[in-house]
């Protein structure tokens, strides 16, 4: 397991290599910035400065050494918009409002989408089955900005149960619609793979044993299929998280939460490319760090499961 | 020998696969759903294409004396924060939507099928190559990259002075900016295409029909063009019913986030990101955008489930 661990974390170097060198070719291949100002245009001698400033005037591959040795020693540059601040303050404000949402829209997810799935697959072609994957559809189909607004409007503006927007902590009812919003798909997405992996789970022999031995139909499911159901969808944990980010990005500007996604929305409207690229490069970690934490669980949820 | 294979398979292979797909629209028409929506898709696609010819107004004719005005005779759908007819603008956001969809998943087949065959049919090197560029693409969230690549062609298309990029300048100028939205999400959504059709012809290449070709000397382009790609067709067009409204949802997220389409020219993201501004006052302006996008992206997955029992009647029997 430990070299297993080892060898995960050996393969995501180059990966995050390529994502970086990527992404930092294209940041900087995009011409222009936030001083790019058609009606109020900055003194060449300003610009100047500014490019002398930020290095933009080195080489390139001096840039990205440079960019490289700072960003592994936890510095990710200076703002173009926010001139005080470094991209690593920046993120140390607005993250940890991101991760608290995200947690919480990721419990929510998991808390509908499991039961929502097993009562699909129990309940097989049933009206509970029907209504289930209708609800399944609907999150598939509907883009979370969609959702945040339909919410928004109903839930605040129509029935003024709740604020349209705003962020005071995660006991605050604020948090509803955005957890709402950014969960719903992950959810769905669960439930539907849920479902398939419950049926097929459901229709092997220790299942009849089990039930044949006289243990009651629940306990069965839950006990039984259900925690060989869940192990095969550890593997979608990756879009989940994927959603997770990319839901932010929206639900955080229509809602008006003070996160790192819509810091990031804000970012590409402004051209504050520095921003751009390093929470590409921190989206990037997360997902790669999540998706060996699902390989490494695999090992706890599946014993057949052996690594060498 | 190659004369063989090309007197006797293509003379008969016509007929029957016409009554493979004739036996598809028989099962398609069972799903009421996936009939509902297919109709309702084709008239979308029909206001679509018409829509310079069809809309009661123009686009953008703003009329700064009846802004905000309800559902009447002269505006079917009220008008927005610029007196603009909301109808109008709805059914230029359908061309918008449809054109991106349409338009992405062209190129991204052009691109991704004929990698898909030859690195699943070659392997090797290529196969191999493209394999580690689909593992670090998908390292990164899908909207994220698409983000970046149009954020880069956005501000890089209009510095092109010459050379043989002014030509997708222009086109991008003439189609306030879609060519940029188009060309962000193909960049990306062709690997997807690759993967599966790459996926689908390494299951196929041990089978028989595939070894008799080869026996008869028939030669890889041949194998792969004329038998290859007649069988990962059906799960080519079940899977362009789920690109379809992945690069719609893009398109309408990108011009919600303002980084899509260039105003005036309405595309329901934008008339979703306009209408929360006056949320509180009328929601309206944001649920017909939200409805009408809600109801198309429904209706081509009811139209993707419906093909997909259609053309897979194995997977429906399970």
């Amino acid at each position: 397991m430990g070299a297993y661990l080892v060898r995960r974390l050996l393969l995501a170097v180059p990966t995050m290599a390529v994502v970086y060198t990527a992404a930092f070719l294209l940041v900087h291949a995009t011409p222009g910035g936030p001083w790019d100002n058609a009606e109020k245009p900055l003194a060449p001698q300003v610009i100047e400065n500014i490019r002398l400033k930020y290095h933009l005037n080195d080489p390139l591959w001096k840039q990205y050494l440079l960019y490289l040795n700072d960003a592994l020693h936890g510095s990710l540059g200076p703002s173009y918009v926010n001139r005080a601040r470094d991209v690593s303050e920046i993120i140390a404000d607005f993250f940890p409002v991101s991760i608290q949402l995200g947690v919480i829209a990721m419990l929510f997810a998991i808390a509908v989408g499991i039961p929502l799935g097993t009562l699909a697959a129990v309940y097989r072609n049933t009206a509970i089955d029907y209504a289930a994957i209708g609800v399944v559809v609907t999150g598939i189909s509907i883009p979370n900005y969609v959702m945040a607004t339909i919410l928004v409007t109903t839930l605040a503006v129509w029935l003024h149960w709740l604020p349209t927007g705003g962020w005071a902590g995660i006991w605050d009812i604020r948090i509803i619609i955005p957890m709402v919003a950014i969960g719903f798909r992950p959810a769905t997405t669960l439930a539907r793979y849920l479902r398939t992996s419950l049926l097929e789970v459901l229709g092997q022999d220790y299942i009849r044993t089990a039930r044949a031995k006289g243990l009651a139909k629940r306990k069965v499911v839950i006990r039984h299929a259900l925690r060989n159901a869940l192990v095969p969808i550890a593997t979608i944990s990756g879009i989940l998280v994927a959603d997770v980010i990319t839901g932010s990005f929206f639900v955080e500007t229509i809602t008006r939460v003070p996160g790192i996604g819509r810091y990031f929305v804000t970012a590409t409207t402004g051209r504050d490319y520095p921003v751009l690229l390093a929470l590409a490069l921190l989206f990037a970690v997360i997902i790669i760090t999540m998706n060996i934490l699902v390989d490494l669980s695999y090992a706890v949820l599946d014993p057949q499961v052996r690594y060498a | 020998m190659s004369t063989l294979t090309q007197a006797g398979a293509p003379a008969r292979r016509p007929a029957r696969e016409r009554r493979r797909y004739q036996r598809a629209y028989t099962r398609f028409k069972r799903h009421k759903m996936a009939v509902v929506g297919a109709v309702f898709l084709a008239g979308v696609l029909l206001i679509a294409a018409a829509a310079p010819m069809v809309t009661p107004y123009v686009y953008d004719r703003q009329d700064l004396f009846s802004t905000y005005s309800p559902a009447s005779a002269r505006h079917w759908a009220g008008t927005d924060s610029l007196g603009r007819d909301v109808l109008s603008r709805l059914m230029y956001g359908a061309r918008v939507s449809m054109s991106v969809g349409v338009t992405t998943l062209l190129l991204v087949l052009a691109i991704g099928v004929p990698m898909g065959l030859t690195a699943g049919y070659l392997g090797g090197t290529f196969d191999l190559l493209l394999m580690r560029v689909v593992d670090v693409v998908y390292a990164i969230p899908y909207l994220l990259l698409v983000v970046l690549l149009q954020t880069f062609f956005t501000a890089f298309l209009p510095t092109v002075r010459g050379g043989p990029l002014v030509w997708l300048r222009a086109l991008n100028q003439n189609t306030h900016g879609i060519a940029a939205i188009v060309l962000a999400l193909s960049l990306i959504g062709w690997l997807d295409v690759a993967r599966i059709v790459r996926g689908q012809v390494i299951g196929l290449r041990p089978r028989e029909f595939v070894q008799a070709a080869r026996s008869l000397g028939a030669g890889d382009r041949h194998i792969m063009w004329a038998h290859l790609l007649p069988n990962v067709m059906a799960p080519i067009i079940v899977m362009a019913t789920v690109l379809i409204p992945n690069f719609i949802i893009a398109e309408a997220g990108l011009s919600f986030l303002g980084l899509g389409v260039q105003p005036p020219l309405p595309s329901w993201g934008t008339m979703i990101a306009e209408g929360i501004d006056s949320i509180e006052s009328y929601p309206r302006l944001v649920i017909a955008p939200a409805l009408v996008l809600a109801a198309t992206l429904l209706s081509l997955n009811f139209v993707g489930d419906g093909l997909r029992d259609a053309l897979d009647p194995v997977q429906e029997r399970e």
